[in-house]
């Protein structure tokens, strides 16, 4: 009861003699409470290993099927369901219009008169009279400056670059334009918007309509399957 | 063992370590109640503010965007920590066999603690909370509270290290751990997200790893260490299995630092993380059942105890809570049911759960174990304990129940994309009012505890050798030994 510790430390005790405290101060709550507790030697309950196995197994199965892979880039842990699912490209394409083009070019369609050149009925949108599919992809990309006739018309402004949208949002806002205000022309495919950009990868300032009409002109490939322009 | 008597030696040796300790043990009580009294004082306003959005609302440092913070530092660092503390040092003592040495730097460090969690609060009420969860203390508040904890922790440990030989007891275990666990928790916490703060979503990772932790870490192994000290003890009986206690501590161990990451279900992390905590928290029902079993089988037979000894009917009612408490937390974070409770009152009904129902009432029936022998003194009232308890646990049972109503009908409100975030808001409006007056009833219990706190320490009332019952013992012969 009483024995030494083997390490003597701050705390090594020297045993103590019952007669150094007076038991008769000591409290009565220290008397009469009992010895410090102990622990039995029961064993597991059978019902209890069980549920524990069923709940391993439940987390492997789990693991398994809900990691994706233990993988850093996949986010969606619900299994059949890893590729994300592409945006409609009508939607996607309404929604670049309305972040980016809508402010020149006007929800209309039309621009605004002697400043921005309208999309509605625009021979460069639909790629009549000499246009090209690709220059609409090109001016999008790069931009385009100086002087330009859009239906007949005289515009000397500049549109800005949008070389960081990716392929396919550039394809959906092409698509777009060519399918509202009347305008009704072929969709644009993401491969198509891809080839121009790699076509043009030396070009590091705006277009001007001079320089867009001197390069071959291509017609995009009829887009197979769910980017059929609006009616 | 237990079964014996106890001989006079061993008597006069817990007398010693309970002399030794009287000083710190009592100072982090005292000061803890003290904190418990501000702490819900500011969680009332807040929780009135939810119903009364411009209740005080004229002062900065009223708003509510300070008094809840400071209202949940208060309690997790002022009060639940400091409690904590003060029956850790004592267990640990009275189950090493060792008395307390240099209290001086003890009660240095706790004095420091203070400070820092004082320094603390007023930095939130002044305006420089950081605004990361359970870390809103200012980043120059916390280096206080590490070196005051080092100190503190360490004298836990030091004391295990030059402990009696002898069995080492489950509650020793929790305890060892707790001592070890929660200054990790708190420098990588502070390291990672204050000093040389991580970016982006790993923010997320680290706060919710440190939130959680601070609760299964630190609270919930200390909250267990008194209940498998308390249970036992006050009935004479040992503990039913010592493999039960060795699977739920390891288990414990071995799960819960991974349960975190189910705060953050659906957001930006690769699946793994949150699969991996979705499932460690499913698996926590292993140590939780371990430990249900081992208590109950304790208690079986013995229930009839609860209608006299304070120590145990407070302990009980942590120890099953803790139970319900944990199985709750389970489910929540299976992804079906988080997306329900996600973002609701839900949430907060379980903390509360948790940190009141478990932690705080297992402390409180701690305390009433632990008082007399430090202050050589028996509680003077029986009608208060009473008050007390039936205050704290109906104003708990309401709480709780207000907030999981409410945060379920609130879910499911949100679910639907055809209802306006409005009507999410005025359906839960009336359980928050509820909730408010929920407050009010532990605030009293509060209040008569620390009243009752006071009188004990004042020694008021008559001198009494006998434990004070909470219910005359009638024709039963056995007598707790509360």
């Amino acid at each position: 009861m009483s024995d030494p510790p083997p390490t003597p430390g701050p705390f090594a005790d020297p045993p103590v003699k019952p007669d150094e405290i007076d038991l008769g101060k000591v409290h009565g709550s220290i008397l009469r409470e009992h010895e410090e507790p102990a622990e039995g030697r029961e064993s597991v309950p059978l019902w209890f290993v069980t549920l524990i196995m069923m709940l391993v197994f439940w987390a492997g199965f789990y693991l398994a099927n809900h990691s994706g892979g233990f993988r850093a880039n996949v986010f969606n842990p619900v299994p059949g369901n890893q590729s994300p699912v592409p945006p409609d490209p009508a939607t996607l394409g309404r929604r670049v219009f309305v972040q980016n083009c809508v402010i020149c070019h006007q929800a209309s369609g039309l621009g605004v008169a002697n400043q921005y050149p309208p999309l509605a009925g625009s021979e460069w949108v639909l790629a009549r009279n000499g246009h090209a599919d690709n220059y609409l992809a090109a001016i999008v990309i790069h931009g385009l400056e100086g002087p330009v006739i859009v239906n007949g018309r005289l515009y000397n402004g500049a549109m800005p670059p949008w070389k960081f949208l990716r392929d396919e949002e550039i394809a959906a806002v092409l698509t777009y334009v060519r399918s509202q205000w009347g305008n009704a022309a072929a969709s644009i495919g993401p491969d198509f918007v891809r080839q121009v950009r790699e076509r043009t990868a030396d070009r590091a300032e705006p277009w001007t309509q001079r320089e867009l009409q001197a390069i071959e002109g291509r017609t995009a490939p009829k887009a197979a399957g769910n980017a059929s322009p609006a009616p | 063992m237990s079964a014996g008597e106890p001989t006079t030696e061993s008597r006069v040796e817990r007398a010693e370590i309970d002399r030794s300790l009287r000083g710190p043990v009592l100072f982090f009580f005292s000061s803890g109640i003290a904190w418990l009294l501000l702490g819900s004082a500011l969680g009332l306003l807040s929780a009135f503010k939810m119903s009364f959005p411009h209740l005080l609302d004229s002062a900065g440092w009223l708003t509510f965007g300070r008094v809840r913070p400071a209202h949940l530092n208060i309690v997790i660092y002022g009060w639940a920590s400091s409690v904590g503390i003060g029956v850790g040092i004592w267990l640990m003592a009275r189950l090493c066999r060792v008395a307390l040495r240099h209290r001086g730097m003890l009660l240095g460090a706790g004095v420091a603690w203070n400070f820092g969690v004082a320094l603390g609060t007023a930095g939130i009420l002044a305006g420089q909370s950081r605004s990361i969860e359970w870390l809103e203390f200012p980043g120059w508040a916390t280096p206080v509270l590490f070196v005051a904890y080092a100190l503190i922790g360490g004298w836990g440990v030091i004391m295990f290290r030059y402990r009696r030989p002898g069995h080492v007891y489950v509650s020793q275990w929790y305890l060892l751990a707790a001592f070890l666990w929660f200054p990790w928790l708190y420098a990588t916490a502070n390291v990672l997200l204050i000093w040389q703060p991580v970016q982006g979503s790993v923010v997320g990772a680290v706060n919710w790893w440190y939130g959680h932790n601070i609760l299964g870490l630190w609270f919930t192994p200390i909250g267990l260490a008194s209940a498998y000290y308390m249970i036992p003890k006050v009935l004479g009986r040992p503990v039913h299995s010592y493999y039960l206690s060795i699977l739920g501590f390891w288990s414990l161990a071995l799960f819960y630092s991974w349960n975190g990451m189910h705060h953050l279900i659906g957001g930006p992390f690769p699946a793994w993380m949150v699969s991996a905590s979705v499932v460690a928290s499913v698996m926590m029902f292993i140590p939780v059942i371990a430990v249900a079993i081992n208590h109950h089988c304790t208690m079986r037979g013995h229930f009839h105890y609860l209608k006299w000894s304070p120590t145990l009917r407070f302990t009980v009612f942590g120890a099953m809570t803790y139970t319900v408490v944990s199985l709750e937390g389970s489910l929540m974070a299976i992804p079906s049911l988080n997306n329900l409770t996600h973002f609701t009152d839900f949430t907060p009904g379980h903390a509360h759960l948790g940190l009141y129902g478990f932690f705080t009432m297992t402390m409180f029936g701690a305390m009433y174990y632990i008082i007399p022998r430090l202050v050589g003194w028996e509680w003077p009232s029986a009608a208060m304990i009473r008050w007390h308890f039936w205050l704290a646990a109906s104003g708990i049972a309401l709480m709780v129940a207000a907030l999981t109503v409410g945060g379920f009908l609130q879910g499911l409100e949100l679910n639907d994309p055809q209802v306006a975030f409005m009507t999410s808001v005025a359906v839960v409006a009336p359980f928050r009012f509820v909730r408010a007056l929920s407050g009010i009833l532990l605030a009293a219990a509060h209040l008569v505890f620390a009243v009752l706190f006071v009188r004990m320490l004042m020694r008021r009332g008559e001198r009494r050798e006998e434990a004070t019952l909470l219910a005359p013992q009638g024709t039963h012969s056995e007598l707790p030994t509360v």
